[in-house]
C-alpha cells in the first residue's frame, strides 16, 4: 500500500511558486531525485517527507492526507465498471490522480462510500446465499411475498378500482382478512424458525448429545461420543478406506449394506465410516442422518439437493422412519424428491433393550445416502416421491401429509 | 376478444388478476395446476400468458419451456410473476423464452401497462 504523495508534492510546489531545483536544494536533494519523487518513482517517507512539507507550508500528514495506491486502484476500477455501463466518462479516468491530489477529502469520502457498497453487496451475497441453502426460510418467504401480493393487489382494486358490486366488494374484504391472518401466522412461523437457528448455538446441554454438522475439515471432531468413542470405529477406520472401497467395488456396487457386509462389519459404523471418505471418481458423496425414536436428530450430514432436518421432523416417507418401526431390517429406496432429483437411500434401526424395565428402547435409526441420476426402469429398489417438511411440500396429493402445505393453507 | 391464461395458484391472487382483466373487458382463463398448464394453453389458445414461477407439480420455467418448444405456442406472449428476484432466477425466466419477468409484489397498474405492452407489440 504505497502512498502516491508526487503530484501532491508538485502540485504544492507550484503553488509556493517554488521551482524543482528551488525546493530541492532547501531539503538537501537533487533535482533529479525530486523529479523522480513527484512521478512517484521514488518513495518518500520520514525526515525528508517532513522536510518537504514544511517547506511547502504543511506538516507530513497533510502532505499525505492517506492517499494510497489501494484508493486509487478502488477509484479506478469503480470508475471503470461506471464507464462500460456508459454512466461515466471513460476520457476521465486518466484524471484519476489529479482528482486525489486537489481534492483527497472528496476522495477520501468517495473511497469510504465504495468500501461501504462493497460491504454491503458481500452482506447481501452472503444473505442470498444463505437464503437458497435454507428451504424453509425461502419457501416462507415465497409464502409472504405471495400473501402481501394478495393484499396489495386486492386492497388497490377496492381503494383504486370505481364502482364495484357490494357482493364483490365483500368478497375482497373477507379475502384481505385471510391473507392477513395467513401472513402474520407465516411471520411467526419464521420466527420460530429463527428462535430454533439462535438455540443451535448456544451452549451444549449436558443432558442431550448436541446435533452436530460435519464439514470436510472437522468431520471426526464432530462425529456423535457414540460413534467417536467407539473402539470398533477405530477398526472400522482402518479397514475401510476410499481406497479398499474403490478396489473392491465389483463386489459391492458401492452398496453401503453390501460394503458392510462385504468387511463384515455392522452397517451403522460403516455408513458412519463412509459418510467421511473424500468423494472419489467412482467413489460417491455419502450424506447421512441419524435420529432416535423420538425422531430427534443426532447427526447429520448433507449433500446434493436433499434438506435435512436440524432437529426433528422431516418427510414421513423416507426410509429412515420405515428403519425405525424396523428396527435390524435394512430399508432401501430411491427418494424422488421435490426439486426432481434422485437419491439413492438405505437405513437400518438397532434397538437398545437392554434398559431399565420402566424405559422404553432405546432406538436409533441412520440413513445414508448418495445422489443419482434417474433410476433404470428395471431397478428392483422402489423408487418413492418424497418431500421435505409437509409445510413446505407443494405435493398436494400426498396420502402421508400431517401438515397443510402453508401456501394453500385456509386461514 | 383478448384472452388471457391466467397459470397462478394462489387463489386471492387469481381473484384479483381476475377482476382487474375483466374489468378491461378481456376473457380470463385460469390454472392453477402447472402440470395441466401446458395442455390448457392449447386448448385455450390464449391472446397471453400471466405465468407464476412457483406451481404445484410442475414449475413456471418447465411451462415456459414446453410451450417454447411447440410451434404452435412458441410465440405466445408470456409474463411471469414470481417472489424470487434475483439476478438468476431473471436470468433463468430469459433464458426458457418469458417476455417479461415482474416481481411479486406488484401494482395492479404496472401488470396491466405491462401486458397492454406484450399485447401490443404481439399485434404489430
Amino acid at each position: 500500500m504505497r502512498l502516491m504523495l508526487g503530484a501532491r508534492i508538485q502540485s504544492f510546489r507550484k503553488q509556493n511558486k517554488l521551482s524543482q531545483a528551488e525546493l530541492a536544494k532547501r531539503v538537501g536533494i537533487s533535482a533529479s531525485y525530486l523529479n523522480l519523487i513527484e512521478h512517484d518513482k521514488r518513495a518518500v517517507a520520514g525526515k525528508l517527507l517532513s522536510d518537504i512539507a514544511r517547506q511547502l507550508g504543511l506538516r507530513a500528514d497533510q502532505l499525505s492526507r492517506g492517499i494510497t495506491t489501494d484508493m486509487i486502484e478502488r477509484l479506478q476500477q469503480t470508475a471503470r465498471r461506471f464507464a462500460s455501463e456508459g454512466a461515466f466518462q471513460p476520457a476521465e479516468l486518466s484524471q484519476i490522480e489529479q482528482f486525489v491530489t486537489h481534492f483527497p477529502g472528496w476522495a477520501h469520502l468517495l473511497d469510504e462510500q465504495i468500501k461501504a457498497h462493497e460491504a454491503g453487496e458481500k452482506l447481501n451475497e452472503l444473505l442470498s446465499d444463505r437464503m437458497s441453502h435454507d428451504p424453509v426460510l425461502a419457501e416462507t418467504l415465497h409464502i409472504m411475498l405471495s400473501n402481501i401480493t394478495a393484499i396489495r393487489s386486492t386492497s388497490e382494486l377496492l381503494t383504486l378500482q370505481g364502482a364495484m358490486a357490494d357482493e364483490q366488494r365483500a368478497k375482497f374484504t373477507r379475502n384481505i382478512f385471510q391473507e392477513s391472518k395467513r401472513l402474520s401466522a407465516t411471520a411467526e412461523k419464521l420466527l420460530l424458525h429463527f428462535d430454533s437457528k439462535i438455540s443451535l448455538t448456544e451452549p451444549e446441554a449436558t443432558t442431550s448429545p448436541p446435533v452436530s454438522d460435519v464439514t470436510k475439515a472437522e468431520a471426526q471432531p464432530n462425529l456423535p461420543a457414540s460413534v467417536r468413542n467407539d473402539e470398533t470405529f477405530h477398526h472400522v477406520r482402518q479397514v475401510i478406506t476410499a481406497a479398499r472401497v474403490m478396489e473392491t467395488h465389483k463386489h459391492h456396487q458401492f452398496d453401503p449394506f453390501a460394503i458392510a457386509a462385504y468387511f463384515e462389519l455392522s452397517p451403522r459404523l460403516t455408513f458412519y465410516r463412509l459418510s467421511e471418505l473424500e468423494p472419489h471418481e467412482m467413489l460417491p458423496a455419502f450424506g447421512l442422518l441419524e435420529i432416535d425414536n423420538a425422531s430427534g436428530v443426532l447427526y447429520r450430514k448433507e449433500i446434493g439437493a436433499l434438506r435435512l432436518p436440524s432437529r426433528s421432523g422431516a418427510c414421513p416417507r423416507w426410509p429412515i422412519y420405515r428403519a425405525l418401526s424396523s428396527p435390524g431390517h435394512p430399508v432401501m429406496m430411491r427418494m424422488h424428491i421435490n426439486s426432481g432429483e434422485f437419491v439413492n437411500a438405505f437405513a437400518i434401526a438397532e434397538s437398545d433393550e437392554r434398559r431399565h424395565i420402566h424405559l422404553p428402547p432405546l432406538t436409533k435409526a441412520v440413513m445414508i445416502y448418495t445422489e443419482m441420476t434417474a433410476p433404470r426402469p428395471d431397478s428392483y429398489v422402489p423408487s418413492v416421491n418424497v418431500g421435505f417438511h409437509c409445510s413446505i411440500c407443494a405435493r398436494t396429493n400426498c396420502g402421508d401429509r400431517r401438515e397443510t402445505y402453508a401456501l394453500l393453507s385456509e386461514g | 376478444m383478448v384472452r388471457i391464461c391466467v397459470i397462478e395458484d394462489e387463489p386471492n391472487i387469481i381473484e384479483a388478476m381476475r377482476y382487474l382483466f375483466e374489468s378491461e373487458g378481456w376473457d380470463v382463463v385460469v390454472v392453477s395446476d402447472g402440470a395441466k398448464a401446458v395442455a390448457a394453453v392449447h386448448e385455450i389458445r390464449p391472446s397471453l400468458i400471466v405465468l407464476d414461477y412457483m406451481l404445484p407439480n410442475q414449475s413456471g420455467l418447465a411451462v415456459a419451456r414446453e410451450l417454447r418448444e411447440n410451434k404452435e405456442t412458441e410465440g405466445l406472449p408470456i409474463l411471469m410473476l414470481s417472489a424470487k428476484g434475483q439476478h438468476k432466477d431473471k436470468e433463468q425466466a430469459q433464458l426458457a423464452g418469458i417476455n417479461l419477468f415482474m416481481t411479486k409484489p406488484f401494482a395492479n397498474s404496472e401488470l396491466l401497462d405491462n401486458v397492454k405492452q406484450l399485447l401490443a407489440a404481439d399485434d404489430t
